[in-house]
């Protein structure tokens, strides 16, 4: 029944052309809709969405029946009465509902569980090569677990403590030259909201001063993104 | 005889290595704050003369609600907290309390958080208390100012 319901939908529709954002979702979203039953509700979209498709004014307002996850964004199931369809398309929220959002959508605990452990795996394994290939101090000594990134530089520097904080979606750091820091997920790079400035280029400028050498942090980043996009496919 | 001696003496060797673990203290500032701990208690907060700052949160581990009693000259003469966390949290807001007593509001939001975690010798890892303390002063005086706007424009309406 459903299977018959949705092979109508596609003939009905294969007229529409909506352009939109979705990667995943991209192969069957030219006009293709489900019925009521394929849509399972994961979540409420929080805000209304305003409609980013060519085929529909921008004015126009839908406020979707259900929100699901695809990939990095989200997929909203809006009713179109006049066709009698489902149409899945890309919500793009005009108020931002949440700080710490990534590509089109907030940053949801899954998500951050993974950046963040991603963000730390890669941080740690570079201090730990560092501490390798350049003049260190005797104590230098790198340990990561459940979460915490404890990087004792010694000498005259002290320890920086590079830690996850899931209540808030945070890493925290702790420098011993510049003190405590919280750092937000925000566009890709995790950003210290009173300064504006990123966790990578913070540690790019104190260890380069540290090891009297030109380090850069950034590269770390790319690393990171690159390696997301390989999961998405 | 030797031979008893020297036992013992490896002994003793044996256990001190063992005991030579480090291990992290807290500083003696920090364990006299939690036991002594000063200015613990609530003020009034629909006074319009007390300002309250509450930050943290308790999924975080750490809230800290911190409570100042500003007379009309615009000084600081009564502080009071309460804090929910780690001993370090506790020092931080109790010294806190203890400092912006006898301030004006101006030198009250110039406490930084590097002071109190050097006066506390806090650890790397709990640096972040001193920032949530500094964070809870700097709350406390923007409550006390947001209630207090209407007076201050009359003050300065007046003055004109």
């Amino acid at each position: 029944m459903a299977t018959l319901a949705r092979s109508v939908c596609m003939l009905t529709s294969t007229r529409h052309q909506i352009r939109h954002k979705i990667n995943k979702w991209s192969s069957v979203s030219w006009g293709t809709c489900f019925d009521r039953n394929d849509c399972v509700p994961q979540q409420v979209c929080p805000a209304p969405f305003q409609n980013k498709t060519h085929s529909f004014s921008t004015d126009t307002i839908y406020q979707p029946t259900r929100c699901i996850r695809s990939g990095t964004s989200w997929i909203g199931t809006v009713y179109l009465p006049n066709r009698e369809i489902y149409i899945n398309m890309a919500v793009v929220s005009r108020n931002a509902f949440s700080t710490s959002h990534h590509a089109n959508g907030p940053l949801t605990d899954m998500m951050y569980e993974q950046i963040a452990d991603k963000t730390l795996d890669i941080l740690a394994e570079y201090f730990e090569t560092l501490g390798d290939v350049e003049q260190v101090s005797e104590e230098y000594d790198v340990m990561f677990s459940s979460g915490v990134l404890t990087v004792i530089v010694g000498g005259n520097t002290g320890t920086y403590v590079i830690n996850k904080q899931t209540p808030n979606k945070q890493i925290w750091l702790s420098s011993p030259s510049s003190g405590p820091k919280r750092y937000d997920y925000i566009n890709g790079r995790w950003i210290y909201k009173h300064s504006g400035e990123a966790l990578h280029d913070l540690l790019s400028l104190e260890f380069s001063a540290i090891l009297n050498r030109n380090i850069d942090f950034s590269h770390l980043e790319t690393k990171e993104i690159d390696d997301s996009h390989s999961d998405n496919n | 005889m030797a031979m008893l001696k020297h036992v013992c003496q490896t002994m003793r060797m044996g256990l001190c290595r063992r005991a030579a673990v480090p291990t992290a203290n807290y500083h003696e500032n920090v364990i006299d704050h939690y036991e002594n701990p000063r200015n613990v208690g609530s003020l009034d907060k629909t006074d319009s003369k007390v300002g309250t700052g509450l930050v943290g949160a308790p999924a975080c581990g750490d809230v800290m609600k911190l409570q100042i009693k500003v007379d009309k000259n615009g000084k600081i003469i009564d502080a009071k907290f309460k804090t929910f966390g780690c001993g370090s949290a506790i020092a931080s807001s109790s010294l806190a309390t203890e400092w912006v007593k006898g301030k004006t509001l101006d030198e009250a939001s110039k406490i930084q958080n590097t002071q109190i975690a050097k006066e506390l010798s806090l650890p790397p890892v709990k640096l972040h208390c001193s920032m949530l303390a500094e964070d809870a002063i700097k709350a406390a005086l923007s409550d006390y100012k947001v209630k207090n706007k209407d007076n201050e424009d009359r003050k300065v309406a007046e003055a004109q």
